[in-house]
This record gives structure tokens, C-alpha cells and sequence, in this order.
């Protein structure tokens, strides 16, 4: 059996450490793919968070660290990992900057009026998710699911085991959170 | 809005009210808010009223694009990745500006910086990362190769090299257009386009001459210049990039984790198989569809995961006219094109074109309206791909031919009965039809089906749809059995064989050849099943029907006798099992002849019953035979030869040439786990054989490991196989017992007898079987009088089973009985049992097979052991001289000879010598603890 699928059949189970071990391998591998992914230049980059995961669960499936079985359960741990990988890579970025005098530049100065720029929305989206996760555990699921990894309603019902209304529904009470948070941010 | 954590849950709970059913009146509703809640009011106005900003704005929409991010800090084992710019030098030439960026290279236009030549260049650049190294040695290595491709068509190559660590390759830069926007720029039509593909097909048949592999065909590689001329980039340059021809382990840490766009990719490029030619002649297909209709041949949204699980399974493919929308297109394509796209897009290698050229052809060929060479992707065609299995045999298809002929002035009641069976046939083509439109994702909602899915989902829809047609039920049951057979889902086909049956036996008393097929196919899935009894009443049943529609021997008579024998040797009745496979063999080569898979299949069959009884030289026979007829009989299944294979491996495995029997298992497992799955029945069963010959060649660990994924395999059968489960826990018993694991052995072991104890109330193979492994776990526990008393059991009660059920594994028994018991009351009665065990095995093996060594050594050490003072000298030597002879096949550090250095040490022992007998028990038990990393117990009750 492949590491990963252990992994995720032990958390499954419960067991202790299996959990914390998973998202070590996952933020790993994912940031390394995003790495490679990301290169410097002018313009912002558009990190397709999708393409990333789904390239790792290719490639965990043919080193057959993972069964084609746990699509469902390696997505959503794998936008968890995303999750931190992004803020990581948002806070590294931010210290460096800080550290090296560079202006930020600013984005498309449309989305400035409502949002943030972008690794201010990341981080604050990232905390307030922390806040969330005390009134609804699911809720922050569907949202890593669908904003860090970028994954169809459809997928991240198959991934929780439920279905896609119930996630649609999900994530308009997840949005409404964030925005209030973000907004009084 | 600060609310606690509790009053948000119920907030949003509210809101999610509000949204579902939102009220005319916001205020009315808010203030009829029970009284508890009322201190919410307030929260939920705002978030109401924040609606609309959020779903005007897209908030939340998509993670927003991230500002530059400095060079981010290197992982371990990282390299920082370069940075270019323009007018950075790069070898001989110079940067202008970059044309585009990959997962695994950066390109830039450059031209050279000396001047020399004016013409500019593309320059592929690859990030860095762990492998430049290796990939700047591959440039250099494969370059002259590349810049041999000299083709009008093809891009190029014209140098390589590395600047300090960062290699870097020229080719011709060609400015354009990709193909694809090419043709719908200039509005090209249908032919216009198949013309344009025609010029691809030359290059990429030029570049195969030279075995020059592209991988990598897709849109962005074909350019088209100003002239109209077509261009491929990158020939050969994907593999350069690839990390080949190392270990798979390897194969994926690529620069930057470059993985294939899956959409363009074949499926042996997914699946991590070998690649040939026929994977560019597959991308070709994929292109020449997006070319002809401007999608991909199948949908891969996004790429989910349950899509490329499909696409490594079954790519489900559309016809290129399905998918037009302009009638004018749709009849351009339809017939030959859509044809030859499919044929490009097969399944498997074999099955699509050859060569590029031979796919040029049959486009030329449609061109000029010539008939092309493909053959057309019929309904039956179609399933079968579907259902991973080609050639579905649709009894309907006889019944359309039949239809044909009415028109031909028959009786009107042969004419009526060809109608109604017409009738039928067109009723198992639209089932068919209709299971084959799940994959439209229309229909299926938006959610990806596996094949096995699709199946479940209509197969259970059989009686609604066809209520009040009997006939067509019980055909369609018949055939959705079948599939289930096919697939190696037994419990399913067994159900819908029987379902079919029944529908048959009422609407008419009368035998036909559906139902002997059906009978004959229910046997099978309940002989799979391990369901005896009623597998034997079933196959008579064929038998019985069979013989009452004419003379034997018929198309399924030798079939149906070798399962009657596998069935009879399985319940011990070894003699009987004999004589059936003979008549099965007698049988089917009276009616079908040597040469024919179905022959093969028998011969097989009864060579398993050979080998089950220890006859290994008939065994042996047979299969070489088999091995022989196979090259003649093309259409014996695959998996079938793996399986004579297989048959091989393990009559080395009998013959005790067990590194050889492990090598040759080591290749077998993979494939069948490619062809049939490791959940197949196949599968678990060579599996279990490759680790007992791991075993036998003292690598314990990796048994128990190969065989614990087989129990994980076995486990997740569906639905669940509870017997087949026990049975290669069983086998793994054994195994954690050899590797000295002996706790968890027991612990399995009592649970497994229990389990099978509870089922058989008679004596059986497989329950005796696990008796003794218990024993066995027992004894390696060192729990002497518990593993005694189950050894003997299994013993006698196989005995019961009249002929000895396995005579090999009765005198292994026994081999055991007598070491366990020596010093006991009992020692001479289980050296006498022993002795015969070596008898056994010199008249099944030969007497210098390493088995029968093996047990002449130990035998001669227990009867030194247990001789009186005057013998033992004698007796002794006789050890003495046996004892190399075992021990002469085993590699060096094989547990038995430590445990044949511990014997000494008690013979010693038992002669006064107390000194010499301590000092060799600690060379044994030294030796042993090197090969197990345990010592080796006083008094040893099991052998390796």
C-alpha cells in the first residue's frame, strides 16, 4: 500500500500523528510544485492552485504512494496543504519585501475599492478562517476546497460526502463570514 | 460584527434559511424571530445586506493572482531557479525576448552574439533544479540525434550546450501560428484540415524512421508559417526532459514536477507504461480531433481526479461528428473520419494505426474516396472498450442478421418470430445504447462514472425499464452477467446469471443454447465464488441441457468438464478431478482441436489439477504444450498466457528453484495487476506464490510485506469476498510465522481457523490448511502441546477427506509433526510419519529435489537423535552426509542452516558432550539471529 494512502486510511481511523505526518509529505510536495511553478517577473502571477494538486495526485498515483480510490479524501487534505503553502509563500514574500525595501506593486486597482490586495485578502482570508473553524468545521473545509485549491462544487461534494447543494450552501454561509471579517478587518 | 462562535453557527444557520427561501419582507421576517434570537437581528440585516456585494463583486471568486514574489528560499535539496533577462548571454547566442514560459523550460528568441549568422534562433532554457546535471548530459548526448531530423516540417534542432550550469538548446525558430488557429484563421475546411494533418503525418513518420519518439504532439508544438506550411517544435526535446529509463520510483521527481497536460497525453503515457510509436500516432488522434471540431475527443473538466482515472482506464473518446454542430461539418465527418479518429484514439497500441504513415493513408485514401483500411467502431466495439474488454459477445448480433433475411419471402411464422426477435435485439441495442449515453455528462449530472458505475446504475434498472417484457429481461440479464464475468465480479454475475435463468424457465420448459451459455456461466462465477455444491449442480445442469441439443463433444463441453474438475479437486476428490480433466481435454480436442484458445484454457485447467495432486511431471507436460500452441492461437486471452506463465513459475516453484520461481513471479505479479487488477482472483493467488518463493529464499520481510498488500487487495474486493480474504490471510500466517512475527501469526491464525471451522462443518482443503498454519504459529510461539494437538488434527482430518487432499502438503505435515514431537512420548510415532514424508516426496519430486534433501537431512538427524547408544554413531553419520546435500541450494544466510547448526548442537548433547553442544547452539543461534534478527530458541519447534 502506498505511504499516503496508509496515511489517510490511519487518519482516518484516527490515529495519532497519521494526520499531522500527511500534511507534512503534502505541503512538501506542493510547494515544490508551486515553486517550479512561480518564477519572477513584472506582472503577477496567477497560480493555478488546481493544476498544482491535481499534478501531485498524478504523480503520488503513479509512484503509487496513493490509490486511485482516496481521490476523494487526498483532495481534501491536499487544499489544506495548499492552504498553508499559499500563506507561506504570501508571509515569505511580505518579510522579504519588508526586509529588501521593495515597493509592492499594486494590482488591478479595480479589485482595490472591495478587496484587499491579494496577500492581504490571502492572510486575512487565512485568519479568519481560524475564527470560523470555531463556529463550523465544515465550512472552512469547503473553503479550502474551493478558493486555495480551486476545486468544482461537485468534487468537494465527493471529497466530504455530501452533496453539492449542501456544499453550494456551505459556501455562500462561508462567504458571508469572510466578507464580514474581511471587512471589518 | 463580534458575535460569539455559538450566535454565528445560529446566524449563519438563519441566513442559510433566508437564502434558500428568501422572505418578500426582510423586516417582517427578522422581527418574527423567536424571542431568543432576536439579539441577531441586527447580524442578520447586515450579512442580508451584504449579499449583494458579494455576489455582485465575485467575491471570493478565485484566489487572486499573487504579487512578484522575490526568489523564493530554497527546500531542501533545492536549486535556486535562474533568472533571465534580455541581452543575457547564453552560450554563443544572446536573449531578445522571451516567447514563453512551461512547467519545465523557459524559451527565448536569441540570436547569435558573434553575428555570424543573422538568423534568430529559439533557445529552450529548463529551470534548474536537481537534475541539470543530468539533463545538460543528455543534450549533449542526444543532439546529434536531433539535428539529424531534417524534415521541411519538423523544427530544427541545431545546437546545444550549457552556460555554466545552465543547459540550454537551439532550434529553428519558427514564427506563426499554432495549427489549430491557423485553421480557423484562414476558415480551412474539412479537407483543407486533413490536408494540413497530412503534412503533420509526414514529419512525425520521418522522425519515427529514426526512432525519434515525440511524446509531447499537441497544438502549441504544431506551428503553422506564413506560407502554410506546417511546423513541429520539440521533437524528441520531451524526452530529454523526462527522467527515463530510471527506476518508476524516480521517473516522476522531475524538473519543476513538470507532469503531462493529460488532455493531449495517451494512455499508456498516464498509466506510467512503456511508449512506443503508437503513443505519438494516439496524440495525433487527439490533435487531428481538436483540429476537425475544435474540442478535445473527451471532456477532462479540469482534469479532476475521477476523470483521469477514467481516461487511464477506458478514454471515453466522442466521435468528431457527434461533437459538430454545423451539418455541413457533421457530414464531412461522419463515417471514414470519424472512423480513422477513432482508430488513432484505440484504446490500447496494437489496436491503432501501425505507423504515422499508415494513418496518412487511410487519409489520403478517404480523400480520393477510396474506402479506408479501419474498421468501424461498432456498438459492440464501443462497450467493449467501455467495459475494459473487447469483443463483446451480443447474442443480438446473430439475431440482426437473422432480421435480414425476412425480407427474403419466409413463412409468416418464421417471418413473426424473426421480427420478435428482431424486436429483441433492437431492445439490448438501445439498452446498450443507453448505458453507453451515461457518459454524457448531461445525462449522468455533471459527475465522471467509472465503467463499473455505469454498469451498476443500469444493469439495476433492467426490470423497471422492461417490465412487461420477459424475454428481453432475461437476455439482458444474460448479457449484463456476462460483463460482470468479464469484469471478474462474481457476486454480481452470479446474480444476474440466475435472474436471467428464472425469467428463461418460465417463459418455456424447453433447453436452448442461451440457457446452456447461461448455465454454464453461472457455474463459473459460483465456482469463483468458492460455492461448490451449487456450482456442480449448475455445470451438470449445462452439462444435462447441453447434451439434450445434440451430440457431445459441443463449443462449451471441455469448459465445463475442467471446471467440474478444478471444482472435484478442491473438495479433495483428487482421483475423480483426474479423470474428469481428461475427459475434458479428450473432449474439447475432438471438438475444437489443439490448437485453440479454448483448448489452451482446458489444458490449463487440468494442469492446475496436475500440480494440486503433485504430479509435476504431467504438470509439466502440459504446460509446455500449452507454451508451444500458444504462438498459433492469437486469440488466446493474455491474461491466460501470463497465467501459463505463471504455471511455469510455479512448477520451478514445486521443483525448488525458488530464486528462479521468484524472478520470474517478480514480473508476472505486474503484469497481471496491469491487465486484470490486483483485486482479480488471478492476481491474489500469484501474489501469495511470489511471496512464499521470497520466502523460500529467506527474504521474510518482503514476504510478509507482498503479502500483506495482497490481504489489503483481497480486503477491498466489492462486494466483499470474506472466504478469499481469509484465504490470503492465511497464506500470510504462514509467512509471519517464517519471519519470526509469531505473536501476530497465532492471533491471525485463531482467527482465521475459527472463521472457517464455522463454516465447514466437514473437513475441507483450506480448513485443515489453516489448522495447521495455526499449528505451525504455535509451535514457532513455542506453545509445544497446543501446536501438537492442532497439527494432528489437521493431519487426521485431512485424512478424511479420503485421498490425501495434497499428498506433498500431508508429508510436510508430517515432516513438521516429527520435529515438533521429537523428545516427546510420541517421538517415534511422528519419526515413522516422518520417514514417510520423505517417501512422499522422493516419489512426487525425485529424490534430489532440495525439498526432499531437506527432509531426508532432518530425518536422519531425528533418528540420530532418538537411537540407542549403539546406532547412534551410525546414525549420525548418516546425518552428516545428508546434511550438505540440504543445505547446498540455500543461500548463506537461510534460517535453516542455523537450524540445522542447533540440530548438531543437540546431537551433541544427547553423546555427553555438554561443552561442544553449548558452543554450537551459539554458532547457530548467532547465524539465526544474522538471518531473523531473533535467536534461536532452545528446543526449536518449527523449520524454515
Amino acid at each position: 500500500m502506498g505511504e499516503i494512502t496508509g496515511l489517510i486510511q490511519a487518519a482516518g481511523r484516527g490515529e495519532a500523528g497519521a494526520v499531522g505526518r500527511l500534511y507534512e509529505l503534502l505541503y512538501a510536495d506542493l510547494r515544490q510544485l508551486a515553486h517550479a511553478k512561480l518564477r519572477r517577473g513584472p506582472t503577477p502571477t496567477l497560480l493555478d492552485t488546481t493544476a498544482l494538486v491535481n499534478e501531485s495526485y498524478l504523480r503520488l498515483v503513479r509512484l503509487q504512494q496513493l490509490s486511485v480510490n482516496d481521490s476523494a479524501h487526498f483532495m481534501a487534505y491536499a487544499a489544506r496543504a495548499m492552504r498553508s503553502v499559499i500563506v507561506d509563500l504570501v508571509r515569505e514574500a511580505q518579510a522579504e519585501r519588508r526586509g529588501g525595501g521593495l515597493a509592492l506593486v499594486t494590482l488591478d486597482t479595480a479589485l482595490l475599492d472591495a478587496t484587499p490586495a491579494a496577500d492581504a485578502q490571502i492572510l486575512a482570508v487565512h485568519e479568519a478562517l481560524q475564527a470560523l473553524a470555531a463556529v463550523d468545521e465544515r465550512l472552512v473545509r469547503v473553503v479550502e476546497m474551493r478558493y486555495f485549491a480551486g476545486l468544482e462544487m461537485a468534487d468537494i461534494a465527493l471529497a466530504m460526502g455530501v452533496g453539492k447543494r449542501t456544499v453550494e450552501r456551505d459556501w455562500e454561509k462561508a462567504r458571508s463570514f469572510l466578507y464580514a471579517a474581511l471587512k471589518s478587518a | 460584527m463580534n458575535l460569539s462562535p455559538a450566535d454565528w453557527a445560529t446566524a449563519l444557520r438563519l441566513l442559510d434559511e433566508a437564502l434558500d427561501a428568501p422572505p418578500t419582507d426582510t423586516e417582517a421576517w427578522l422581527a418574527a424571530l423567536p424571542a431568543e434570537l432576536q439579539h441577531l437581528q441586527g447580524a442578520l440585516r447586515q450579512l442580508l445586506a451584504d449579499r449583494q456585494a458579494i455576489e455582485g463583486g465575485q467575491f471570493m471568486a478565485a484566489l487572486p493572482p499573487l504579487p512578484p514574489l522575490p526568489p523564493l528560499p530554497p527546500l531542501a535539496g533545492d536549486v535556486p531557479s535562474a533568472h533571465f533577462a534580455a541581452g543575457q548571454a547564453i552560450g554563443p547566442y544572446v536573449l531578445l525576448r522571451e516567447l514563453g514560459a512551461g512547467g519545465m523550460a523557459s524559451v527565448w528568441l536569441a540570436e547569435r552574439s558573434d553575428g555570424a549568422h543573422r538568423r534568430e534562433v529559439a533557445l529552450k532554457l529548463p529551470w534548474l533544479g536537481a537534475r541539470a546535471a543530468v539533463i545538460a548530459e543528455r543534450f549533449a548526448r542526444e543532439r546529434h540525434i536531433l539535428s539529424g531530423l531534417n524534415h521541411p516540417h519538423i523544427a530544427s534542432v541545431l545546437d546545444a550546450g550549457t552556460h555554466g550550469a545552465q543547459p540550454w538548446l537551439a532550434m529553428e525558430y519558427v514564427p506563426g501560428l499554432t495549427i489549430t488557429q491557423w485553421a480557423a484563421q484562414q476558415t480551412l475546411d474539412v479537407p483543407a484540415r486533413l490536408r494540413l494533418m497530412l503534412q503533420v503525418l509526414q514529419a512525425v513518420q520521418h522522425a519515427h524512421a529514426q526512432l525519434v519518439i515525440h511524446r509531447d504532439i499537441k497544438p502549441s508544438n504544431v506551428l503553422v508559417d506564413a506560407q502554410g506550411q506546417v511546423k513541429l517544435l520539440d521533437f524528441g526535446v520531451a524526452k530529454l526532459l523526462d527522467d527515463t529509463g530510471t527506476s518508476p520510483e524516480t521517473q516522476l521527481t522531475q524538473l519543476g514536477g513538470r507532469a503531462l497536460t493529460p488532455q493531449y497525453a495517451s494512455p499508456e503515457q498516464i498509466a506510467g507504461e512503456p511508449l512506443g510509436t503508437a503513443t505519438d500516432v494516439y496524440s495525433l488522434g487527439v490533435l487531428m480531433h481538436e483540429l476537425l471540431t475544435g474540442q478535445l475527443p473527451y471532456l477532462l473538466k479540469r482534469a479532476t481526479p475521477a476523470a483521469l482515472e477514467e481516461a487511464v482506464l477506458a478514454a471515453q473518446t466522442r466521435r468528431p461528428s457527434a461533437v459538430v454542430s454545423d451539418s455541413a461539418t457533421q457530414r464531412a465527418l461522419r463515417g471514414d473520419v470519424d472512423t480513422i479518429v477513432a482508430k488513432a484514439l484505440a484504446l490500447r497500441p496494437a489496436q491503432r494505426y501501425a505507423s504515422a504513415e499508415a494513418l496518412a493513408q487511410d487519409i489520403e485514401r478517404h480523400l480520393a474516396a477510396l474506402p479506408i483500411l479501419a474498421r468501424p467502431a461498432s456498438l459492440a466495439y464501443r462497450a467493449g472498450r467501455l467495459f475494459k474488454r473487447h469483443g463483446l459477445a451480443i447474442a443480438a448480433a446473430g439475431f440482426m442478421a437473422l432480421a435480414l433475411v425476412v425480407g427474403a419471402g419466409l413463412a409468416l411464422w418464421q417471418a413473426d418470430r424473426a421480427r420478435s426477435e428482431l424486436r429483441r435485439a433492437e431492445a439490448v441495442q438501445a439498452f446498450l445504447a443507453k448505458v453507453l449515453s451515461y457518459n454524457d455528462p448531461q445525462q449522468a449530472q455533471g459527475r465522471e462514472l467509472s465503467a463499473r458505475q455505469l454498469l451498476d446504475l443500469t444493469a439495476a434498472r433492467i426490470d423497471s425499464d422492461f417490465g412487461t417484457q420477459p424475454e428481453v429481461r432475461a437476455q439482458l440479464h444474460q448479457v449484463v452477467g456476462g460483463i460482470y464475468l468479464e469484469l471478474g465480479a462474481m457476486a454480481p454475475a452470479a446474480d444476474h446469471l440466475q435472474q436471467s435463468l428464472a425469467l428463461r424457465e418460465r417463459l418455456s420448459p424447453r433447453d436452448d443454447p442461451a440457457r446452456v451459455d447461461t448455465l454454464a456461466r453461472l457455474g463459473q462465477a459460483q465456482m469463483e465464488l468458492r460455492d461448490f455444491p451449487a456450482a456442480e449442480k449448475t455445470l451438470a445442469r449445462a452439462l444435462q441441457a447441453g447434451d439434450a441439443l445434440g451430440p457431445a463433444p459441443q463449443r462449451w463441453t471441455g469448459r465445463v468438464l475442467a471446471w467440474q474438475a478444478y471444482i472435484a479437486s478442491q473438495q479433495g476428490q483428487l482421483e475423480r478431478s483426474v479423470a474428469l480433466g481428461e475427459q475434458a481435454l479428450q473432449q474439447q480436442r475432438q471438438f475444437s482441436g489443439e490448437a485453440t484458445a479454448d483448448f489452451l484454457t482446458v489444458a490449463n485447467n487440468v494442469a492446475i489439477n496436475h500440480i494440486a495432486r503433485g504430479r509435476i511431471a504431467e504438470a509439466q507436460a502440459l504446460v509446455q504444450r500449452i507454451e508451444q500452441l500458444s504462438p498459433q492461437v492469437p486469440d488466446y486471452p493474455i491474461t491466460d498466457r501470463i497465467g501459463t506463465r505463471a504455471q511455469l513459475a510455479l512448477l520451478l516453484f514445486n521443483r525448488g528453484e525458488f530464486a528462479e520461481a521468484e524472478r520470474t513471479l517478480r514480473e508476472i505479479v505486474p503484469l497481471y495487476d496491469q491487465h486484470i487488477g490486483p483485486r482479480h482472483d488471478r492476481s491474489a493467488l500469484t501474489r501469495a506464490l511470489h511471496a512464499r518463493a521470497l520466502a523460500e529464499v529467506g527474504r521474510y520481510r518482503e514476504a510478509v510485506d507482498v503479502q500483506r498488500a495482497n490481504v489489503a487487495h483481497v480486503a477491498s474486493r466489492a462486494p466483499p469476498e470474506p472466504e478469499a480474504r481469509k484465504l490470503a490471510e492465511l497464506q500470510l500466517v504462514r509467512l509471519l510465522t517464517q519471519a519470526g512475527q509469531h505473536d501476530e501469526a497465532v492471533a491471525l491464525a485463531r482467527e482465521v481457523s475459527r472463521f472457517l471451522d464455522a463454516k465447514y462443518a466437514q473437513p475441507t482443503r483450506y480448513r485443515e490448511a489453516a489448522r495447521w498454519y495455526l499449528a505451525d504459529a504455535l509451535l514457532g510461539a513455542g506453545q509445544r502441546d497446543e501446536g501438537l494437538r492442532a497439527l494432528r488434527a489437521s493431519l487426521a482430518n485431512a485424512e478424511l477427506m479420503g485421498q490425501a487432499n495434497n499428498p506433498l502438503e500431508q508429508a510436510a505435515k508430517r515432516l513438521a509433526l516429527g520435529v515438533a514431537a521429537r523428545g516427546t512420548a510420541d517421538a517415534g510415532g511422528a519419526l515413522a510419519g516422518a520417514e514417510q514424508a520423505c517417501a512422499t516426496y522422493a516419489a512426487a519430486l525425485g529424490p534430489a529435489n532440495p525439498r526432499s534433501r531437506k527432509c531426508q537431512a532432518v530425518v536422519a538427524w531425528l533418528s540420530a537423535l532418538q537411537a540407542d547408544a549403539a546406532q547412534r554413531a551410525e546414525a549420525t553419520q548418516r546425518f552428516e552426509a545428508a546434511l550438505p546435500l540440504a543445505l547446498q541450494p540455500l543461500p548463506p544466510l537461510h534460517p535453516f542452516r542455523a537450524e540445522m547448526a542447533g540440530a548438531e548442537a543437540e546431537l551433541l548433547r544427547v553423546q555427553g558432550r555438554a561443552a561442544a553442544a553449548a558452543a554450537r547452539h551459539a554458532e547457530a543461534s548467532a547465524l539465526y539471529s544474522q538471518a531473523l534478527g531473533q535467536a534461536l530458541p532452545e528446543g526449536f519447534l518449527v523449520l524454515h
